[in-house]
């Protein structure tokens, strides 16, 4: 098994089940998910400049858990749960609905099926750099080098969506998206209104 | 018994297919939704949006740099993509009551926002006199819908908000004041908003943009 099996914080649990209860998206349970039900997961922004100074991502931050709810009602979603300023401080942020919601729940056994994921234990993590307009799996490794990412669409700068990047590959594609970011940004204003 | 309310149009956003194309996308959906038979799409709006004009940004040059360009929905000089798209539009400065917000998609009008995000350290990277510090960057989402359940205030009401970005074909609920203050968690805690606003400065609205149906459509 490449994906470890890891539990999300209890009061991130507790808000999840909370939201799934008020929405009322399907009965109210006790038994606590299992992991491939919910497959909990953080949620990591990353510095930019670090990307172009060619840190890499040693400094992303963990801003949020995410937990999957899907039921026999055919309702999908993403809770996702922010972590304040104090670590053990949690509260609401989102919920993500769509397409999206199921391509990640059926990702997790495909993983198992990659042979370069055999080789050890990862976790399964959510990158979101909105900044690059990045959206990406992260399946942190024990060390960041051995770390692999696979990009949701949309996706630009040559990056594939589904396709497994090696941490080296996909950096380097990273530091070109940001350099390409800060070449267009440094014309801009705030009063001209655009957006992109 | 608290009052319960949800509208929630029947709005499909699509995905950005450039990397600075928000402003096309939400153009573009919003164009489908008040008239799907407009013929719309995202290249054929940069084409006719983008001053001074790039050419055809449809097919080999969508990428490049005439074309994969931040741009206004609209602005004081009438240019934009709701401008090409010939959606009556206007804009005001900031976040509007979420009172508006209800009253606008009662009458089945979308609300698009522009947002400020500031990333959490200045980008830096070109050394010397031509140095430019880069704090943020803007993009462009779409509120299509409400629900609430008690008081109407920015805590209870939840939007629904399509960003041509994140979630393909999807959208997100957040409570007004989340999407105000906190959007994809680029705005830092808001627990204590109150007695420290001026901690709260890392995500906010910078306009907000009233459609309504194309005439003659």
């Amino acid at each position: 098994m490449p994906i470890k099996e890891i539990s999300a914080p209890d009061k991130s649990v507790d808000i999840f089940k909370d939201w799934v209860s008020k929405n009322k998206l399907g009965r109210p349970r006790k038994r606590p998910y299992k992991y491939e039900e919910a497959v909990p997961h953080k949620v990591f922004h990353a510095n930019v400049n670090d990307i172009i100074a060619g840190k890499g991502l040693e400094n992303a931050q963990l801003v949020a858990w995410r937990h999957l709810h899907t039921d026999g009602k055919g309702h999908h979603a993403i809770v996702e749960v922010r972590i304040g300023e104090k670590e053990d401080e949690h509260f609401l942020q989102e919920t993500h609905h769509g397409p999206l919601v199921i391509e990640q729940k059926e990702i997790l056994p495909q993983l198992k099926l990659i042979e370069e994921l055999e080789k050890e234990h990862f976790e399964f993590c959510l990158l979101r750099i909105l900044s690059l307009k990045i959206h990406t799996i992260w399946l942190r490794a024990s060390k960041r080098e051995d770390d692999y990412f696979i990009p949701f669409s949309p996706c630009f700068y040559g990056l594939v969506a589904g396709k497994l990047y090696t941490s080296k590959d996909f950096l380097k594609i990273i530091k070109a998206a940001a350099q390409k970011f800060y070449s267009q940004m440094k014309d801009q204003n705030e009063d001209d209104m655009k957006g992109g | 018994m608290a009052a319960k309310k949800k509208k929630v149009l029947d709005f499909t956003m699509q995905p950005q297919e450039q990397f600075a194309w928000c402003w096309a996308a939400v153009g573009t959906s919003c164009a489908l939704f008040y008239d799907p038979n407009s013929g719309w799409t995202q290249c054929k709006v940069a084409s006719k949006s983008i001053v001074p004009a790039p050419g055809n940004c449809c097919g080999a040059n969508a990428s490049g740099f005439k074309c994969n360009l931040p741009w206004p929905l609209l602005n004081k000089d009438n240019q934009g993509s709701f401008v090409t798209t010939h959606i009556p539009s206007r804009f005001v400065e900031g976040a509007i009551p979420v009172q508006t917000l209800i009253e606008e998609i009662n009458k089945g009008q979308l609300l698009a926002y522009r947002l400020e995000i500031k990333l959490d350290h200045e980008i830096d990277i070109i050394p010397g006199p031509e140095e430019k510090l880069i704090p943020g960057f803007w993009h462009f989402v779409v509120i299509a819908g409400y629900q609430f359940s008690g008081p109407v205030n920015d805590q209870n009401v939840t939007v629904y908000v399509h960003d041509p970005f994140s979630l393909e074909k999807g959208y997100s609920t957040m409570t007004y004041e989340v999407f105000q203050k906190n959007y994809q968690c680029h705005g830092g805690a808001i627990s204590d908003l109150d007695n420290h606003p001026d901690q709260q400065t890392n995500c906010k609205i910078t306009h907000t943009f009233f459609t309504s149906p194309i005439l003659n459509a």
